[in-house]
């Protein structure tokens, strides 16, 4: 019986040492994702999630950060900012992870980041397009990679200025992000072409954003007769929008058409040989637009996994763990604080191009892809062609303008 | 000028006819029931769901049926097969949640909160059964669009103003000239009396579901043609604005349904047309409060007295 106990405690020794043992020299390194993983903005979380796996499974085929491999958890935001709050929480405090990466909605990031200072956790933004979270409620933890609404826009305006476009008329969602948009639009071209005129508040149109039926504001712009268009739609609003106006004769050529996010690529697959070619389209990420290795060996691979083109979401996601990769590397430790101070000021290489985060509000400044839509047989979906590469420096505004007051 | 208002005028037309094709399920079950369906936008969405998977299936995308048969077809037995099924659902629904409540004598509130959680169920049910993302609906006839002057119109949008105003026909001819519709008039005028009668008073209300939620099916048929996105909460808003549509009617009448549902699409449409486009909804629900300030009862409701 002495003998059996004795056998009993040396098994009970050995199981509890021996997985303990490797744990403690390869802890994992870990990232919190909030996306939108429900709802009818679902495909968002859904590209994030495997641009994500995609670059975890590289990262720790290469030999993990810092020899530490990288494990991943995904929340559900829903896009409302108290759950998106939850998640954090409970990413930070239970799950207790390295960095948080993530945010498709303006209006959560907006929400939300003002409570990242006080978790004291990195939040490096992928998708939310608002100004104002490297702006005006900007602060130490919080980053943001992919391009911002003002970015976006001036792209746009410098564009609209090449065209003999004069009047130009606006179709948003009716939220903050298209407002905004239309706001900056004037602001930037107005800058660059005094001569531009801007139709008034009772000739464009902001449809909400649960219009299913956008025939009135088709023939609403089509009535006004202008040189051009900016559309800052987005999502399953554009896809609506522009399937019921190309059948009332919408894109029948007589205006330029900007669509500042017409080139994300669930857009172009789920409207397919519907989207009318000549159009100018802009977006985030545009997978054909940066001929670098990098580049094309994401897309490569990207599109081998999962059978389809890369999202700017799924970019988004991939670049952000590149960019936690390269800052840790940098920072030699996952400390939270030595991370952030090694991200501000950050160069670093993704698929979309180099980018550099400022330090002084924390908006990386990155390349932006627009293009014209047109046909290619070697696609399924339309393509960009001719495209145009703006330079970050070009489009991203100074520093002083953003309204950031971290330094 | 003109040109725009036609093109408006058709807009409208088209919008309002899917307004009017919606309220006249709700008007039809508060007709005999006066219970408030609270479910109907999302049998609207399970029509639209039930028609995706038929119309896919009869174009060869499941092993179970390997053939694919040309669009027009598909449409001609997508179209039945969706009323029929979607009437199914709308029978359970009432067999399964509304019936036990009214046998045991449940309050009025109760039915309508329990129309509330079925709609509820139906909608996070999908979500859990088909996942989150967003189905398309096939295109199974080549759209037409006949362009006159400034004004453009498809033969879909043909299609819906055309099917609403036969369907309203329809259900106002069974309802004023058949037995089966003097059955449920009766009903609605006295639930007690009827069986008194000898009207078989169950048969008369699941004919009444039977008819509601085939009207859901083809409301949902057309909408998946015309807006062909699908996902699990597309007839919640759509719904509630049919509701308010067939109280603005008057509910429970048919006429005021159809009417109510066209008045709804038009006042939007103009306030898009000819105000900022973001004073919409308060314009036009400013409009129907107007209507209901003037007659509370609906445009073609009488006042009923409640027996005590």
């Amino acid at each position: 019986m002495k003998r059996f106990f004795a056998i009993l405690t040396v098994i009970l020794m050995l199981a509890g040492l021996l997985p303990a043992a490797p744990a403690t020299a390869a802890e994992p390194v870990k990232i919190g994702f909030v996306y939108i993983m429900s709802g009818p903005f679902a495909t968002y979380g859904q590209f994030a999630k495997k641009g994500a796996e995609l670059a975890i499974d590289e990262i720790n085929k290469a030999g993990g950060i810092l020899g530490r491999p990288v494990e991943a958890c995904f929340e559900d935001s829903t896009g409302k900012p108290d759950v998106a709050m939850r998640a954090i929480r409970k990413l930070v405090y239970q799950e207790k992870v390295d960095c948080l990466i993530g945010l498709d909605s303006s209006g959560v990031a907006k929400s939300v980041v003002p409570s990242i200072a006080q978790l004291k956790t990195p939040l490096i933004i992928t998708h939310a397009a608002t100004p104002d979270v490297t702006g005006t409620v900007c602060n130490r933890y919080t980053f943001r990679i992919s391009l911002n609404l003002a970015q976006n826009v001036k792209t746009a305006a410098l564009l609209a200025a090449r065209t003999d476009a004069r009047t130009w008329t606006t179709v948003g969602p009716d939220y903050a992000f298209g407002h905004q948009s239309w706001e900056y639009f004037q602001k930037y071209l107005a800058e660059i072409e005094p001569g531009a005129k801007f139709l008034p508040k009772d000739q464009i149109a902001f449809p909400p954003f649960k219009t299913t039926d956008f025939s009135a504001y088709i023939t609403k712009i089509m009535q006004t007769k202008p040189d051009g268009v900016l559309i800052s739609l987005w999502g399953g609003n554009l896809i609506d929008f522009v399937r019921q106006g190309a059948e009332m004769g919408f894109f029948n050529g007589d205006y330029e058409v900007l669509v500042t996010l017409g080139a994300a690529t669930e857009v172009l697959s789920a409207l397919g040989d519907k989207m009318p070619e000549g159009l100018w389209v802009g977006s985030r990420y545009w997978f054909l637009a940066n001929d670098s290795a990098l580049n094309r060996d994401f897309v490569k691979n990207y599109h081998g996994r999962f059978g389809e083109y890369p999202s700017y979401n799924a970019h988004g996601a991939y670049g952000a763990l590149l960019t936690y990769k390269a800052a840790v590397e940098k920072a030699k430790t996952v400390d939270k604080d030595a991370v952030v101070t090694a991200l501000e000021g950050l160069t670093v290489e993704l698929p979309v191009g180099t980018i550099t985060i400022r330090p002084e509000d924390h908006q990386a400044v990155t390349d932006a892809c627009w293009g014209k839509t047109a046909a290619d047989p070697a696609y399924p979906i339309r393509i960009l062609k001719p495209m145009q590469i703006f330079r970050g420096v070009d489009i991203t505004p100074p520093a002083s303008d953003t309204g950031c007051t971290m330094k | 000028m003109f040109d725009t208002l036609l093109q408006n005028l058709i807009n409208a037309m088209q919008w309002g006819s899917f307004y009017s094709l919606i309220a006249l399920g709700y008007t039809l079950v508060y007709g005999v029931l006066l219970l408030i369906n609270f479910a109907h936008g999302d049998i609207v969405m399970v029509g639209s769901y039930i028609a995706f998977f038929v119309a896919t299936l009869f174009l060869g995308h499941y092993d179970l049926f390997p053939v694919a048969l040309p669009g027009p077809l598909v449409l001609a037995l997508t179209v039945p097969l969706t009323m029929i099924l979607t009437a199914l659902v709308g029978v359970t629904l009432e067999r399964i949640a509304y019936r036990p409540l009214r046998r045991k004598g449940a309050h009025r509130l109760y039915v309508v909160i329990t129309a509330l959680m079925c709609g509820l169920i139906l909608e996070n049910g999908n979500l859990a059964l088909l996942g989150a993302s967003r189905k398309k609906f096939p295109e199974l006839v080549d759209k037409v669009i006949y362009t006159a002057g400034g004004v453009s119109v498809t033969n879909l949008k043909i299609a819906v103003i055309l099917t609403a105003v036969l369907v309203f026909v329809g259900l106002h001819l069974i309802v004023t000239k058949t037995r089966m519709g003097m059955a449920m008039r009766a009903i609605s005028y006295d639930k007690f009396a009827v069986p008194l009668m000898g009207i078989p008073i169950d048969t008369v209300i699941v004919f009444t579901f039977v008819l509601g939620s085939s009207m859901a099916g083809l409301a949902g048929i057309l909408f998946a043609l015309s807006y062909p996105i699908l996902d699990p909460y597309m007839g919640l808003s759509i719904g509630w604005k049919a509701f308010i549509a067939a109280v603005v009617g008057g509910i429970g009448d048919i006429r005021g349904a159809f009417a109510g549902g066209f008045i709804l699409g038009f006042v939007e449409i103009m306030v898009v047309a000819f105000f900022p486009s973001t004073y919409r909804d308060l314009f036009a629900f400013t409009i129907l409060l107007i209507i209901l300030t003037l007659r509370p009862t609906g445009l073609f409701g009488v006042p009923k007295t409640t027996k005590v």
